[in-house]
């Protein structure tokens, strides 16, 4: 009981997102500190505890971000948002020049003085989110508008992806598709859409071509592998990666290996975040699977819930367009593990191993149950308006 | 406000129903790779081998005290075949061709035979195929384009395994002391490679690998564990020396006809083992080493052992040189057994020294009889004093451990002790005899023999070995006085007197005796010895020789062994005077004739001139590579080689090694006919160069 009470009083908003959380990163606890073991061999001599303590504080921490963040009222995101999308474009001009090259790829940055590196362009990715949410919100009044609405917006979604893009294509991809619903949700009518995707092909045509000038060719080499991989599906030597996963996801079965039992985990390449889903079915099977999957859908509903109590549609967006932010490269993780998707590189949130990206999801997290901590507080403030009226009547009466 | 909401709700229940469908795409695609292709994926699993493929550490190099490369590691390549990737139409139309080539190339089996085994491989559907193995770089370049082989991997189901394989440069030359080492069922260390195995093995990698259509591939882009290259061994071998002692022997087996013989030199003063040769003959009459001889093979020393004799004698003031022994012209019975001489003797009495010099096995025994007989342990104690009973210690395996009878074992009768005073009913092996004549040269400061120098790790020494001492006198000086007195004359008027016009003086002891099977002695079969030192004086070396069972021109040690140090001894002293070794700060063109081309720092290390290390290093700023001509007057001409990014620097004089070493970073591809140092290159020295320029080098010896 006496728990309740402390939930009840300091964890605030939907109780069921901060269960869905907390069972989410007990998912990834578990299935991180099972797929690390050769890791732990390769870096740490053998402390295989070294990833679970890792994961462990990341975790901790991303809670107690997510516990400041819901504090904060969430219109203060608004201007936040404005703040953060004009902070993190010049951070990705940076990273994409000096940043630290990681196979070919420039991706993270570090922080002066503290030596933590993180990736600018989970940054980018809460920031752009954020910013739709606002600029679809104050035009809603005149949406169709393309002078004032939409060609701002454009320039923002494709500037962001745009610097993303050379070094981290799918996460490029991924944002702007979730841009796209996101305007689609925010009433931008489909043909202004469709000229956009259109715009942004040509974009990307003409990036690839400036890429494939440079020596070296940047990254278009991996993804042309990747892509061919993925098409030559009956190749198990082109396609490697995504034999092994399946050989994982059979061995699964319906209640899975058991904890710790996988033996996919030694052959597939980083199995604690491509591949952490092929290695929670071949433990937990398709029942473990079925709850992972539940667990996320379940999340993205009690966000749209948040919509239907939502008085502002700042809020309704901001709540919906970060649920989808996080949902969607779940889900397209997951594709990739059962291979409906090429090999991506999109970790599965809360769950992958993941340093400082563990924090920005948790921000995300966070902002959302801001949301529906002020919404609760206003329908309880609605709820006493109604009944004082009630009471001010029977009084009357 | 309202119809926004509801227009907002409706989009968003349309993107949530896109999300359900991509969920449940996902759970249907688990379902169908779980259930429907359940059995395909789990058969792979089993079939799909993955291992850990271990990655051998480069081994590492052994060295002459000036560190001459002496043994060495080059990569050797074998080719296979996965034919289950040949594809059957294109096996059928270049297998008749690939077989072909194979016997024209190897000419090991007919054209027929190659294509049998090609045939059945393929039929059996070999994935591992043993075209051809123990092939160079350039036999794996010319086979590439053969038939089938040309394909690559993908098609044709190329295999290449790289393997290091165990160099000697000087072919040869102390191969058995050198050593090599067998891993497997059964397990052989022999000589320093087999000592310093751990040292030079190194550690191996690992590395996750999968097998493929086309081999093993690693899986993750670094290895599991790296490997680390093994350490370098330095040894106290001066090639020269080993080349002079080795080819002094050889002709001394040659010209005696002898089954086999050994060799070893040793500095005095640190015990170090400058030479150690073994030499066996095999059936076609010709010389090699197959058994280090020198530490492995015990035998009945004979009369060499008579200087213990004396020392036990002489130092307990047993006998003067002046006193006169019993030598009954040369055949006298101890008890029930008779001891001869060598040759009859015409003498009934002489002095010691006579005996000694004249190595009579009666005169010694005799006097031994005389003054130990009554009290063996006492003689026997002073074997022990001298640590004859155990091993030198020797780093090397297999030293054979040393027979001393003790007075009290079984097989001890009252003749034993006269035979051990002439060396019999005791064994030794030729190294250790050694150690005892090069304490007496040592002035009686006995040191341990040792043949490894120093352990180094990427050109740094980072153990040293010294020299030990076992015994710091082993008798007082004027029992050295006189034992060295009578080494000297048993060159001077004794059994060695064939060497007394050496120009080197020696001196030492001969040494003949009968070759035993352990049931008895064999007619005419001897070990013939020699063990001294020189010069004489003021000895630098100890030296034995044995040869063992010499067939023609004399058997005696005197006649047989004592030749073969003379002529060493000289070869060794023209050496030294040659190469300049005893003038120190002058640097002649033959000193440096190994140099060729180097590192400057490497150049600089061997200068000691002050004047000429200004000179280099101002002559030839921003050159990190040196070429130096050695020409006829002896002036270092330094050539810089500037090694400039883009351009293509001037490689004529520099080994292959080198070549590859300065062209790492430039991805120009090299092709080389020939052996040895280049003398021309295709691209000259200055032009631009960028990659996948091709270059040609022509090498010759």
């Amino acid at each position: 009981m006496s728990l309740r009470n402390w939930a009840a009083k300091n964890l605030q908003g939907d109780i069921v997102i901060w269960m869905i959380v907390l069972f989410i990163s007990i998912f990834g606890m578990l299935a991180v500190y099972s797929s690390t073991g050769t890791l732990a061999f390769v870096k740490q001599g053998g402390n295989t505890e070294f990833y679970l303590l890792k994961q462990g504080i990341m975790l901790i921490l991303g809670l107690f971000i997510m516990w400041l963040a819901h504090l904060l009222d969430y219109k203060y995101y608004s201007r936040l948002s404005q703040i953060l999308l004009w902070v993190s474009i010049p951070l990705l001009i940076y990273t994409l020049l000096f940043g630290i090259n990681v196979n070919d790829a420039r991706r993270w940055i570090s922080i002066p003085l503290i030596g933590l590196s993180f990736q600018t362009s989970d940054v980018a990715k809460l920031a752009l989110i954020m910013y739709i949410a606002r600029f679809l919100s104050r035009k809603q009044e005149n949406i169709k508008d393309k002078k004032n609405t939409l060609f701002p917006i454009l320039i923002s979604i494709i500037l962001v992806c745009g610097l993303i893009a050379p070094s981290n294509l799918s996460t490029a991809l991924v944002l702007f598709a979730t841009s796209i619903l996101l305007l689609f949700i925010g009433r931008i009518p489909v043909s202004s859409i469709l000229i956009l995707c259109l715009a942004a092909i040509l974009l990307f045509s003409i990036m690839v071509f400036a890429i494939m000038q440079l020596p070296g060719q940047g990254r278009v080499q991996t993804w042309k592998t990747r892509i061919e991989n993925f098409r030559e599906k009956e190749n198990p030597e082109a396609n490697y990666q995504a034999v092994q996963a399946k050989i994982a996801i059979a061995r699964g079965g319906i209640i899975g290996a058991g904890p710790g039992k996988s033996s996919q985990k030694n052959y597939l390449p980083s199995p604690y975040a491509d591949f952490i889903f092929a290695i929670i079915i071949e433990e937990y099977g398709l029942l473990g699977a079925l709850i992972l999957i539940f667990l996320y859908l379940l999340f993205l509903f009690r966000c749209i819930k948040i919509v239907f109590k939502s008085p502002k549609a700042f809020g309704a967006l901001l709540s919906v367009g970060l649920a989808f932010s996080l949902v969607i490269p779940a889900l397209l993780n997951m594709g990739v593990a059962v291979n409906i998707f090429p090999v991506t590189g999109l970790p599965l949130p809360l769950v992958s191993m993941g340093g400082t990206s563990t924090i920005f999801t948790s921000l995300a997290f966070g902002i959302i149950l801001s949301v529906s901590r002020n919404i609760e507080i206003e329908e309880n403030k609605s709820i006493e308006n109604v009944e004082e009226t009630k009471e001010k009547e029977i009084e009357n009466k | 406000m309202a119809n926004v909401k509801k227009s907002i709700l409706i989009r968003i229940f349309i993107s949530y129903g896109g999300i359900v469908l991509l969920a449940s795409f996902i759970i249907w695609n688990i379902l169908k790779i779980q259930f429907a292709e359940g059995k395909k994926w789990k058969s792979i699993n089993d079939s799909l081998t993955i291992k850990y493929k271990v990655i051998n550490a480069v081994r590492g190099n052994i060295y002459s005290d000036n560190s001459t490369l002496l043994a060495t590691s080059v990569p050797i390549y074998e080719i296979r075949l996965d034919l289950t990737v040949v594809n059957s139409d294109t096996f059928k139309k270049y297998k008749y061709q690939l077989a072909q080539k194979l016997s024209e190339k190897f000419a090991d089996k007919p054209l027929s035979k190659y294509l049998i085994e090609l045939n059945k491989a393929k039929r059996n559907n070999n994935r591992y195929f043993l075209i051809k193995n123990k092939l160079s770089y350039l036999d794996i370049k010319e086979m590439k384009k053969w038939p089938i082989i040309n394909k690559g991997r993908f098609k044709g189901g190329l295999i290449i395994e790289e393997e290091n394989y165990r160099v000697m440069p000087f072919k040869n030359l102390l191969t058995r002391t050198l050593g090599y080492t067998i891993d497997g069922k059964q397990k052989l260390k022999v000589g320093i490679e087999g000592a310093y195995n751990t040292e030079l093995a190194g550690v191996t990698g690992r590395r996750l690998v999968k097998k493929t259509a086309g081999g093993f591939i690693p899986i993750n882009d670094e290895n599991e564990v790296e490997p680390t290259d093994g350490k370098d061994i330095y040894t106290t071998i001066d090639i020269n020396i080993q080349d002079i002692v080795n080819n002094s022997l050889l002709n001394g087996l040659i010209k005696h006809k002898a089954h086999h013989g050994c060799a070893i030199l040793m500095e005095v003063k640190t015990g170090e083992i400058k030479a150690i040769a073994n030499l066996t003959v095999k059936n076609d009459g010709t010389y090699s080493e197959t058994f280090n001889y020198a530490i492995g093979e015990s035998f009945e020393p004979g009369s060499t052992f008579k200087l213990v004799s004396a020392l036990a004698l002489i130092e307990k003031n047993k006998i003067k040189l002046d006193d006169s022994v019993l030598i009954n012209y040369g055949e006298f019975k101890i008890l029930d057994k008779v001891m001869y001489d060598a040759e009859e003797s015409r003498f009934k009495k002489q002095s010691f020294e006579f005996a000694f010099e004249h190595s009579s096995n009666v005169g010694i025994s005799t006097a031994i009889q005389k003054y130990f007989a009554e009290n063996p342990k006492e003689f026997i104690d002073y074997l022990k004093k001298l640590n004859i009973q155990n091993r030198t210690g020797i780093e090397l395996p297999g030293e054979a451990k040393p027979f001393v009878k003790d007075f009290k074992s079984k097989t001890w009768s009252k003749i034993s002790l006269p035979w051990i005073s002439i060396g019999y009913e005791i064994k030794l092996t030729p190294l250790q005899i050694l150690n005892l004549y090069n304490a007496v040269a040592n002035n009686g400061v006995m040191v341990k023999p040792f043949i490894v120098k120093a352990i180094g790790e990427k050109g740094e020494k980072i153990k040293i070995f010294n020299t030990q001492i076992i015994n710091q006198k082993i008798t007082d000086d004027e029992t050295l006085k006189k034992i060295k007195h009578l080494l000297k004359n048993v060159v001077l008027t004794g059994t060695a007197s064939v060497i007394k016009n050496s120009n080197i003086k020696i001196s030492g002891k001969t040494g003949t005796a009968r070759i035993s099977d352990g049931k008895g002695y064999k007619e005419n079969e001897y070990y013939s010895s020699f063990a001294g030192f020189f010069p004489e004086e003021n000895p630098e070396y100890s030296v034995i020789v044995v040869v063992n069972n010499p067939k023609e021109n004399g058997y005696y040690g005197g006649i047989v062994a004592a030749p073969i140090v003379k002529d060493l001894a000289e070869k060794i002293y023209g050496y030294k005077i040659n190469s300049g070794k005893n003038l120190n700060d002058f640097i002649t063109a033959n000193s440096i004739k190994t140099l060729d081309f180097a590192a400057k720092k490497d150049v600089l290390k061997k200068f000691n001139n002050k004047y000429l290390k200004k000179k280099i290093i101002e002559e030839t700023t921003n050159a990190d590579w040196l070429y130096i001509p050695s020409d006829s007057t002896g002036n270092i001409n330094a050539k810089p080689i500037k090694d400039v990014k883009n351009l293509m620097p001037d490689l004529t004089g520099m080994c292959l090694k080198d070549v590859l070493f300065i062209l790492e970073n430039k991805k120009v591809k090299v092709q080389v006919t020939g052996k040895g140092k280049v003398f021309w290159q295709s691209i000259k020295p200055g032009v631009n160069i960028g990659k996948g320029t091709i270059l040609i080098l022509k090498m010759q010896v």
